[in-house]
């Protein structure tokens, strides 16, 4: 066939393809395809030709391409500013959403406070959920028959060695045995108590623990610590008071009270009328703890605290009851 | 413990309204628990002062924290040293340390004097006659319980301290009846049962308007035994919560020797010695207590007459002193003190940590070391809802199933909470139906967490696996929802890299492998995956691309038995050369027993592979 018609006829073909096509790579494939494009052929077939008919045909064949191929940009160009310009697409319509996921609430706060502890330069550290009693008691100084072991009215899976672990103190005496100071690790994790439900405690529930070993580590150190990730989490005008509390695993031990921020410290329902809102355990790691797990408590001394997860939890997002936090009772929507 | 504060000023001449009060003893370790009422202040109380659970006990912390002089009560020693009244014989010296008691006779038993009952009432016990009141005033004043008993109504004067015989029974002086094990410590005299051994009297011998002898004791036990009876029995009053804990046995004589003072004041009579049981004597604790070592916890730097004066108002005893720190008798009361480091607990909680100032750690931090499992789980939990689904928690405490791989609970608290999950399957499969009355449709859910399995009965037999299970709600149609079930598994594979993997059918579970490596299994409307082999499965790497490709894509049609399984076809089509990109299923037609299917074979990039490549990736798959 003579060049030339083909060429108008690709011109025709092109700009009727161009026109109607939805989806312009494969215009673009059909006539600029390495293998098998038509243009392409066209161009295959130029050594074929005579001298002269090179000469002519040459920059014709050049032309269209070059002049296709920018048109091909253009439309392309085109299409999608036609996309968001079409005048039939009413833009303030609301749709519903597409399916969009929601990760669990403790996550969400887990990860908040792994996120302030991690910049600090702690390591998130695990331990089994069932454990030993000299992980859960003996090494935290609990000996056997000690009253405080009453407090956690623990789920033994066999009696009296291996249990659900009641706190998270448990990883806290697997860091202390495993790890060589210095140690600054924080733990999130499940716990069990052989507990009768209701709205506020569960059998099952979280804790969030946090120890610090190394040289020189003093209450000051605990304090600052633990002012710091207050406000991180509640705000700035955070006001925090230390009072001393016991806890057989540390010595000296801290209670840590938040003021309440719904009645500023003056009493409500939520404070139940104290003003303070007590948001953990802490303390200096027990001579004997440290000396069990095989560190010296003459070179090193260290920190601990532990709080409970799931009230701060269920504050944040307004939930009830425990039993739905992890029962299944919540949906997001 | 319950602290009526005009009672409390009695010993400390605290001159500060009622809430500054109450935040003292907050600080120091008695927080309040609620609002004070009618004068009235509630502390919690933490099981290891059993010193605190007397209001003396928590005057003398205030006193030390006020810089307040403590003005102790009285007492009076008996003027007598003539034992043998009443004979004392314990035949369960494992259970009673010390048994100390008193006789007084010829008193007379009335009403208490108005203050006597005005206290007691504040505190919470409701008044009887003045000898029990008097007992119940001492307990509550100093910590230690005591018994009083109407001699006239022993057949013989003995007390024999024993342990009960199965089955044996006591009425309590509530009018209770309640049967007793060997474990158990008791009264007797004769065939009669006095009382529950430092848990609660008997009916029998207790005082009332006709007594005028009784006789007194003041006991000291195992409080293991104590509490473990206790328990078993279901009985807590005030004298079990304070004879459970660890009370020291001099507690006996101060409080014995104080109410004989209440008793002569008040109900007049005769006072005489009567046997003290004491075998084997507790020493006091001497420990020393070196001044750098509340620098070293303290991060402050205290004076010594500072510390000094501290733990002398806590009623420590200096025994020797030099520069670097003390050597002290431990005051007999403190039960809780046990290493250097409680005392240093005292002198910096009576100085307050309100004075302890706020310094960040200067220390570098250590090494990284957050296990590449956890971070890889907060991955996978992201990209699944990057993909549209929710993450639940759910508790893993089931109902047992009888099977011996089960990890069970001995002690559960019920039925349906005594056993651990094998399969998160099982636990979070019924959140959809809360999904259901919520009236939300398609529900996509999943959790990651731990199953359990027990393969003996050693600690080492029990395991706890890390799994991912995704369960999809089935309510429009299994095929449907298995359709998207699989590419939420494909999509979420793509995006940690793992491509590639094997489909085995296995029952009604088709079993995924990435090579040799069980990742997990997918079934009609879930799939689970053990995150640690995820973790260990090989990844490709998201190839990026700065050239474009021509995809080019071959299409077969090849005839299988109705009944096959197309996922191992497609596998091996897949592995057959690396320049296939994907190999799917376009069409598929059932024919006399045969399943004639269209495969379409994408390749990444026409230029790569060369025509006679493609036909012979054909030929081999034709056979």
């Amino acid at each position: 066939m003579d060049l030339k018609v083909e060429i108008t006829n690709i011109k025709k073909a092109i700009e009727t393809d161009i026109k109607d096509s939805q989806n312009l790579d494969d215009v673009y494939l059909k006539y600029f395809s390495k293998k098998s494009g038509l243009i392409t052929a066209l161009i295959k077939k130029l050594p074929e030709l005579s001298p002269e008919e090179r000469r002519e045909m040459g920059p014709a064949i050049n032309k269209l391409q070059n002049e296709y191929k920018q048109k091909i940009d253009e439309a392309r160009k085109d299409a999608v500013t036609k996309k968001v310009t079409d005048a039939n697409i009413d833009l303030t319509l609301p749709l519903p959403p597409m399916s969009s996921g929601f990760l669990h609430p403790t996550t969400q706060v887990i990860r908040e406070i792994n996120d302030f502890f991690r910049y600090h330069g702690y390591s998130v550290y695990e331990g089994p959920e069932i454990e030993t009693a000299e992980y859960n008691f003996r090494k935290l100084n609990l000996p056997k028959d000690h009253p405080a072991t009453d407090l956690q009215d623990t789920l033994f899976v066999m009696k009296p060695d291996v249990l659900l672990r009641t706190h998270t103190s448990s990883i806290e005496a697997r860091a202390l045995t495993e790890l060589e100071p210095p140690i600054r690790i924080v733990a999130p994790g499940k716990c069990y108590r052989n507990e009768t439900p209701n709205k506020t405690n569960a059998a099952f529930f979280y804790q969030y623990q946090g120890v610090v070993v190394g040289r020189g580590i003093t209450l000051k150190h605990l304090k600052a610590t633990l002012e710091q990730v207050h406000k991180f989490l509640f705000g700035e005008d955070t006001i925090l008071r230390f009072r001393y509390k016991y806890y057989p695993e540390v010595s000296p031990g801290m209670g840590v009270d938040m003021q309440c921020k719904f009645c500023d410290g003056d009493g409500c329902d939520i404070c139940k009328h104290r003003g303070w809102l007590e948001m953990l355990g802490s303390g200096m790691i027990h001579y004997n703890t440290l000396e069990m797990c095989g560190i010296d408590p003459e070179q090193y001394t260290g920190f601990a605290f532990g709080m409970g997860l799931d009230r701060q939890v269920m504050q944040k997002f307004a939930v009830e009851d425990i039993r739905k936090l992890y029962g299944g009772g919540i949906v997001y929507k | 413990m319950i602290i009526p504060l005009e009672w409390l000023k009695e010993y400390v001449n605290v001159r500060k309204p009622n809430n500054d009060i109450a935040d003292s003893l907050t600080a120091l370790g008695l927080m309040q628990e609620k609002p004070i009422e009618k004068g009235v202040l509630e502390v919690e109380h933490r099981m290891d002062r059993s010193d605190w659970l007397s209001v003396l006990g928590c005057a003398r912390d205030l006193a030390a924290l006020e810089g307040l002089k403590l003005k102790k009560p009285e007492g009076l020693a008996p003027p007598s040293k003539g034992n043998g009244l009443v004979e004392i014989k314990v035949k369960a010296p494992d259970l009673v340390k010390r048994f100390n008691t008193r006789v007084f006779r010829n008193l007379e038993v009335k009403d208490s004097p108005k203050w006597l009952k005005e206290r007691l009432e504040a505190y919470g016990l409701p008044s009887k006659n003045n000898i029990v009141d008097i007992t119940n005033y001492v307990m509550v004043e100093l910590g230690q319980p005591m018994h009083a008993q109407d001699l006239s109504k022993f057949s013989k004067q003995e007390i024999v301290l024993r342990k009960a015989k199965n089955g044996e029974k006591i009425t309590t002086l509530l009018g209770e009846e309640v049967e007793l094990d060997k474990t158990m410590l008791v009264l007797a005299e004769g065939n009669n049962l006095l009382a529950i051994g430092a848990i609660v009297g008997g009916a029998t011998t207790g005082v009332d308007e006709t007594t005028t002898d009784i006789i007194l004791d003041a006991g000291n036990y195992n409080q293991s035994n104590i509490r473990k009876t206790s328990r078993k029995l279901g009985i807590r009053n005030e004298t079990v919560l304070r004879t459970e804990k660890f009370l020291h046995p001099d507690s006996t004589q101060a409080a014995i020797e104080r109410a004989a003072k209440l008793i002569l004041d008040l109900a007049g009579g005769d006072y005489y010695e009567n046997e003290d049981y004491y075998k084997n004597e507790i020493p006091y604790t001497e420990m020393g207590l070196r001044y750098s070592r509340v620098e070293r916890i303290g991060g402050i730097e205290m004076h010594s007459d500072n510390i000094k004066e501290i733990l002398l108002a806590l009623e420590y005893e200096i025994i020797e002193e030099n520069t670097a720190g003390l050597k002290l008798r431990v005051p007999y009361f403190r039960t809780d003190v046990l290493v250097e480091d409680d005392i240093v607990s005292d002198v910096l909680r009576i100085n307050n940590y309100k004075n302890i100032p706020v310094e960040q750690i200067e220390e570098a931090p250590p090494k990284e070391i957050t296990p590449e499992i956890y971070k890889y789980e907060e991955k996978i939990r992201d990209v699944l809802v990057g993909l549209g689904l929710h993450e639940h928690i759910t508790n893993p405490l089931i109902k047992e199933n009888g099977e011996s791989t089960q990890v069970t609970l001995v002690n559960a608290l019920n039925a349906e909470q005594s056993a651990l999950r094998e399969e998160i399957y099982e636990t979070l499969k019924p959140v959809l139906e809360v999904y259901k009355k919520h009236k939300l449709k398609r529900a996509k859910i999943f959790e990651v967490g731990l199953t359990y399995h027990k393969t003996g009965n050693k600690y080492e037999n029990l395991k706890e696996v890390r799994t991912l299970e995704v369960i999809l709600d089935t309510e429009r149609g299994v095929e449907e929802s298995n359709t998207e079930l699989k590419q939420i598994l494909s999509a979420f594979l793509t995006n940690l890299g793992i491509a590639n993997v094997r489909y085995e059918k296995s029952g009604s579970r088709a079993v995924i492998y990435k090579e040799r490596l069980e990742l997990g299994e997918l079934r009609l409307d879930s799939f689970s995956l053990y995150t640690e082999s995820l973790l260990k499965a090989d990844k490709k790497q998201l190839r990026v691309r700065d050239r474009l490709l021509h995809k080019t894509s071959e299409d077969i049609t090849i005839e299988v038995a109705s009944d096959k399984q197309l996922g191992p076809v497609i596998s091996k089509i897949k592995e057959s050369s690396d320049k296939i990109s994907e190999v799917y299923v376009v069409d598929s037609l059932t024919k006399d027993n045969k399943l004639a299917i269209t495969i379409r074979i994408i390749f990444e990039d026409e230029n790569e592979i060369s025509r006679e490549e493609i036909a012979k990736i054909k030929d081999s798959i034709r056979i």
